[in-house]
């Protein structure tokens, strides 16, 4: 037998964040149809939503569906350091170092790159977008920042 | 006449310098993007709204605007070239213009693209140019109860026809109006669903929702698939000319998609996507020799080019006058407009000619500009695609986050394009469509808003809401369509397979 195991985590997905939505709401006031309070129509679209996810799971059970796409491990976890390392560089050292840092982390998530390049990639880009977003915007940025 | 008036209004604002140039720059980024593969329009309009915040208000929209059809007409190119479609709406030209590349005829592919994108824009904004003010018309009469009712249906269509199960598009939709509502409650003040932290009174920002949801999540998935780049030599002119028997077969399939895709392009929740499919379908319907469509039929790549732009011009036509977007892309569109102070409604036309006109003036002098970009200009955009995408995504990856830094200047933001890049990612692996949920973030509010006031004045009695004859039509369509999708997702068991095959 078949277990669609992506349907399964999807409708239970849903159900978390409605049932999170509704119990959340319970705190505000919910007010009456005709003067609706802060926790109404949330309230209203999480109950949908609760629904939704009954209707997922009994498809997921009903009609299995098995493939989609593959996860791409080594893309997916390289991407998502690289925006933390320039969240935490631009907070600590400024602009240009979490650029660079940025392009070297993101390069090690196709497994074509090469040092050298990378390397050139980041210097390039560094000077690039220091050209275009301080010099010809004149954006408010913190090009270099001592962390302590 | 009226129109001719409205139109040199709209031209004499377009034809200034200023506004000229930002257009130049929106649909010169606008066909970059298109030509690379795996981002697609809505990632780099979210990529420049950051900038356009630093503009008035007309250049701004006219840029971004420019950005979002020049898309339309990059995506032909890769999908040409590469196979691999530059943007959601160009997958169908794979079909026939990449066989047409393999017979070394990606020349004539190219041309005949160009062209039909130009025909079918053109005749998209003169369709704009006549409808709109009929369409404002109408919309000024529109109520709080009305606006509800054409929102709901905008929201249950979207769902309705996004690609993979109308539930999971339905799904999708509920989570953006829940992310929309996030933030101070529009009436009381009250913060809602922030757990105490002041980033988000405001809300969650647009600008990291839609990069974390279409950038992040595109350019992991697109990164390490092979490329197959036929072309190694350059492409001439002489090379791109149709012959005469390509001419004679393009003409009327190029009509035939321009007015399927006007009409999805106007419809809430479809758009140039499903126009494009649509009209292939039609054209191998009612070709002849239907054994030649997907070994390099120049209908097969014309009628939907000539389709997808228009339906591209006339999206803008529910937008602009009823301040009801039918896609994501309209979506950030009218966010982008209401950051800049400007409530998209039949108000825009009265209140704002100049910004109104000026815009779809500089539609068409945009679609010329692209001409020039796409035919003369063709060898810029193959030598961009020869570049290996191992140099192009993490300078994507910077823009992004410069970009989302740069709306407020907050690294919380940055934090929120990797918890909505995750979202997106998982949502992509799990089969759930992205573009629902935009719709639904950006309509949310707006729906809880007019439903208020609706209620207010119904005094509380939801039968009162259909009072009138015309939010009673919008309603019951509305409601009829949400259980035709529910009952159709839950029952036809066949359909569901062969979608889920199709996604695979």
């Amino acid at each position: 037998m078949k277990v669609d195991i992506r349907g399964l985590i999807g409708s239970g997905a849903m159900l978390l964040f409605s049932g999170g939505f509704l119990l959340a709401s319970l705190r505000y006031p919910i007010g009456t149809a005709r003067q609706m309070g802060p926790a109404y129509f949330p309230m209203v679209v999480a109950g949908f939503g609760l629904i939704i996810a009954v209707l997922l799971f009994i498809r997921a059970i009903r009609v299995p569906q098995t493939g989609g796409e593959p996860v791409s491990w080594r893309p997916m976890i390289s991407v998502f350091a690289a925006i933390a390392v320039f969240a935490l560089g631009l907070a600590t050292l400024g602009l240009l170092p979490a650029v660079a840092a940025t392009i070297i982390v993101s390069a090690l998530a196709d497994r074509h790159s090469r040092p050298l390049e990378t390397a050139l990639l980041a210097i390039g880009f560094s000077i690039a977008s220091w050209l275009i977003f301080s010099v010809l915007l004149r954006l408010p940025f913190p090009l270099f920042r001592m962390p302590f | 006449m009226d129109v001719f008036a409205n139109l040199l209004l709209g031209f004499s604002h377009a034809i200034t310098p200023g506004t000229l140039w930002f257009c130049f720059v929106g649909v010169l980024l606008g066909t970059f993007i298109g030509v690379l593969p795996g981002i697609g329009a809505l990632a780099a309009v979210s990529m420049l709204l950051p900038i356009s915040f630093y503009l008035e208000p007309t250049s701004a929209l006219v840029m971004l605007a420019g950005v979002y059809y020049g898309a339309e007409y990059g995506g032909s190119t890769a999908s040409i070239l590469l196979n691999l479609p530059g943007t959601t709406s160009s997958a169908v030209t794979c079909l026939d213009g990449h066989p047409l590349a393999r017979q070394g005829r990606a020349g004539v592919a190219l041309f005949v693209t160009t062209i039909a994108s130009f025909i079918g824009g053109t005749l998209g904004i003169i369709l704009l140019v006549g409808l709109a003010p009929v369409l404002g018309q109408v919309a000024l009469s529109f109520g709080a109860a009305e606006y509800f009712a054409v929102m709901a249906l905008g929201l249950v269509a979207s769902a309705a026809v996004s690609q993979g199960s109308a539930l999971k598009g339905i799904a999708m939709v509920l989570v953006g109006v829940l992310l929309g509502l996030v933030g101070t409650d529009p009436e009381g003040g009250m913060p809602r669903f922030s757990s105490g932290i002041p980033e988000i009174y405001d809300g969650f920002s647009l600008v990291a929702i839609a990069m974390g949801l279409f950038g992040v999540s595109e350019v992991i998935a697109s990164i390490g698939r092979p490329a197959d780049m036929l072309i190694r030599d350059r492409i001439t002119l002489r090379s791109m000319l149709p012959t005469r028997d390509d001419a004679r077969r393009a003409g009327l399939p190029i009509l035939r998609g321009t007015g399927i895709g006007a009409f999805f392009g106007l419809l809430p929740g479809t758009g140039q996507t499903i126009a494009a499919y649509i009209s292939y379908a039609v054209e191998k319907r009612l070709s002849r020799t239907p054994e030649r469509f997907g070994k390099g039929a120049i209908e097969g790549v014309a009628s939907p080019e000539a389709s997808n732009n228009a339906a591209v011009q006339t999206a803008f036509i529910p937008t602009l006058t009823i301040g009801l977007p039918g896609s994501a892309s309209m979506a950030l569109m009218l966010g982008a407009m209401m950051i800049h102070g400007i409530t998209p409604g039949p108000r825009l036309m009265t209140d704002y000619p100049q910004v109104f006109w000026g815009l779809v003036a500089s539609f068409w002098i945009g679609n010329l500009m692209l001409l020039i970009l796409n035919i003369p200009l063709i060898g810029l955009w193959v030598r961009l695609l020869r570049t290996p995408y191992r140099f192009l995504y993490p300078a994507i990856l910077c823009l992004i986050c410069i970009g989302v830094y740069s709306v407020g200047n907050s690294v919380f933001d940055v934090g929120l394009v990797l918890l909505f890049g995750a979202l997106g990612y998982g949502m992509r692996l799990l089969g759930f469509e992205p573009a629902p949920l935009l719709i639904g973030f950006v309509l949310g509010p707006m729906m809880e808003e007019n439903l208020r006031r609706a209620m207010q004045i119904a005094r509380g009695d939801v039968l009162r809401l259909a009072e009138r004859p015309i939010t009673a039509t919008i309603l019951a369509i509305t409601f009829a369509l949400l259980v035709w999708s529910v009952w159709s997702a839950l029952r036809n068991t066949k359909a569901g397979q062969e979608q889920n095959s199709a996604q695979a």
